[in-house]
């Protein structure tokens, strides 16, 4: 009776060893292919990609903006009187939604530019918001940032109108 | 000879290994989106520092108490030096003793950074080479350790020969003597890592485990900083100094974990001796019980002959 025990005990102890023996060489295979990803990152790459995206977006709405102060000689009167762009309230709406209160309607201004309709940010599914915020410094300069930027990295456009 | 530690808990031990360098290269995966993340910079610098420093000492106490093992004296030595330069680095890097070192110019910062590195891989590799020499390692074993040494070696001297070839030919100009270096302490590194695998030192002793969770974490130290992920490179440098710090932990647990087994084979030791002790009060009252016994037995029986009392007559007469 006693022998079977230990017998069966045995059977435990080199069952479990060996389970570890492959948790060991797994976990190796993982950390060597943690490795080989990291050095490639795919998914830094479509950060990227999407960060350019912000970077073109900013920049063409900014060149609307010199457009209307150009044609009008105001900046627009809706932007937000504040330094920090990226700040409560001064989201740019998207075109063509009915409710654009606590943001930044631009739709006046867009007659002027060249982009018939406001881009949006890849990450801004939801809400009347476009992801880009606007701000009007109150020396002269409108600011376009885009808080959503990806990676640490910072996409902000100061142009001095006046 | 050593007793061999149970294979199960070896197997747990590079387990934790793995699984923290798989933990380490996830945060490294998120940490571009953590904005607070390097603002730690310069405390995990400093705090890595002061580890370092900490280790060198403890390791050259180690050596002095135990002068069997000499690698223990250059892990000191080359912790204390590269704590000094660590804490150097971070006085220099937030404008400290401008005064006192006009001269010096935040670029010092990277060479210094490089030498430290560079330092410590040396005297890591160093002190493998002189626990081997004191190991009792077979001739094939040595001559295969030297066979794949060798090729590791052989690959890095071509790859750093193809950095040459580049910066000859005016392909690659920045940081290039960054790059070289870096890659010469990480091939020593690597070397360290090799060796120290393959003596199987951790078969028998935990330190030796340590040992190796230290050299992985610099190698990862080391691959974040010259740098060969494709990450943004603050980021990296950030990460590269967060590895080194946990490198720094690990071998800190090695040293203080080495002096818990020290003292519980003392407390064993002295719980054996106590224990024999006992036992050699008992075998003692034993004997002396059955001397009494005996002696008992033979003045009765020497009393049942009347030769006692021929005895005492006997001394009686002579006074």
């Amino acid at each position: 009776m006693k022998e079977s025990k230990t017998a069966k005990d045995d059977e435990i102890i080199a069952k479990r060893q060996f389970i570890l023996d492959v948790l060991v060489g797994f976990s190796i295979f993982l950390v060597v292919a943690a490795f080989a990803y990291m050095i490639l990152n795919p998914g830094k790459g479509q950060s990227d990609a999407r960060n350019s995206i912000r970077n073109a977006d900013v920049l063409s709405i900014m060149q609307s903006m010199s457009k209307y102060v150009d044609a009008t000689g105001n900046i627009p009167s809706m932007i937000p009187l504040n330094r920090e762009c990226a700040s409560i309230g001064n989201e740019i709406c998207r075109t063509g939604s009915l409710d654009c209160k606590n943001y930044v309607d631009l739709s006046t201004t867009l007659a002027e530019g060249d982009i018939k309709s406001l881009p949006v940010d890849t990450f801004r599914t939801e809400g009347n918001g476009t992801g880009y915020y606007i701000s009007n410094d109150g020396e002269g300069s409108i600011v376009v940032c885009a808080p959503l930027a990806e990676r640490e990295v910072t996409i902000s456009i100061k142009q001095f109108m006046y | 000879m050593e007793d061999k530690l149970p294979r199960e808990h070896v197997d747990i031990q590079f387990l934790s290994l793995c699984v923290s360098l798989l933990a380490f290269l996830g945060l490294a995966y998120w940490a571009g989106d953590i904005v607070w993340f390097k603002d730690f910079q310069p405390f995990i610098t400093l705090i890595s520092g002061i580890f370092a420093l900490f280790i060198g000492v403890i390791a050259l106490l180690r050596y002095y108490t135990k002068q069997s093992s000499l690698n223990f004296l250059f892990i000191g030595i080359g912790f204390l030096g590269v704590g000094l330069l660590d804490i150097f680095q971070v006085v220099l890097d937030l404008g400290g003793i401008g005064n006192l070192f006009t001269g010096i110019s935040t670029q010092v910062y990277p060479v210094t950074s490089v030498l430290s590195k560079t330092f410590l891989s040396v005297v890591m590799f160093i002190s493998w080479l002189v626990s081997r020499k004191e190991g009792k390692s077979s001739k094939g074993r040595k001559k295969n350790e030297t066979l794949l040494m060798g090729l590791v070696a052989g690959s890095f001297v071509l790859f750093i020969g193809v950095f040459i070839f580049l910066m000859i030919a005016g392909v690659v100009v920045d940081s290039l003597a960054v790059i070289i270096v870096g890659l010469v302490s990480l091939m020593f590194l690597i070397l360290s890592l090799l060796g120290y695998l393959l003596n199987r030192g951790w078969v028998t002793d935990d330190f030796n485990y340590w040992i190796i969770f230290l050299i992985s974490f610099l190698i990862l130290s080391q691959v974040f900083y010259l740098p060969f992920f494709n990450l943004e490179y603050s980021n990296m440098m950030n990460l590269s100094v967060w590895a080194r710090f946990f490198a720094y932990i690990g071998l800190l647990i090695g040293f203080l974990n080495s002096i818990y087994v020290m003292f519980q084979k003392e407390v064993s030791t002295q719980k054996e001796l106590a224990k024999k002790n006992k036992q050699l009060d008992e075998t003692k009252a034993k004997i002396e019980e059955a001397y009494l016994m005996l002696r008992e037995e033979k003045w009765s029986l020497a009393r049942s002959k009347g030769s006692v009392d021929k005895i005492l007559k006997d001394v009686m007469g002579k006074k």
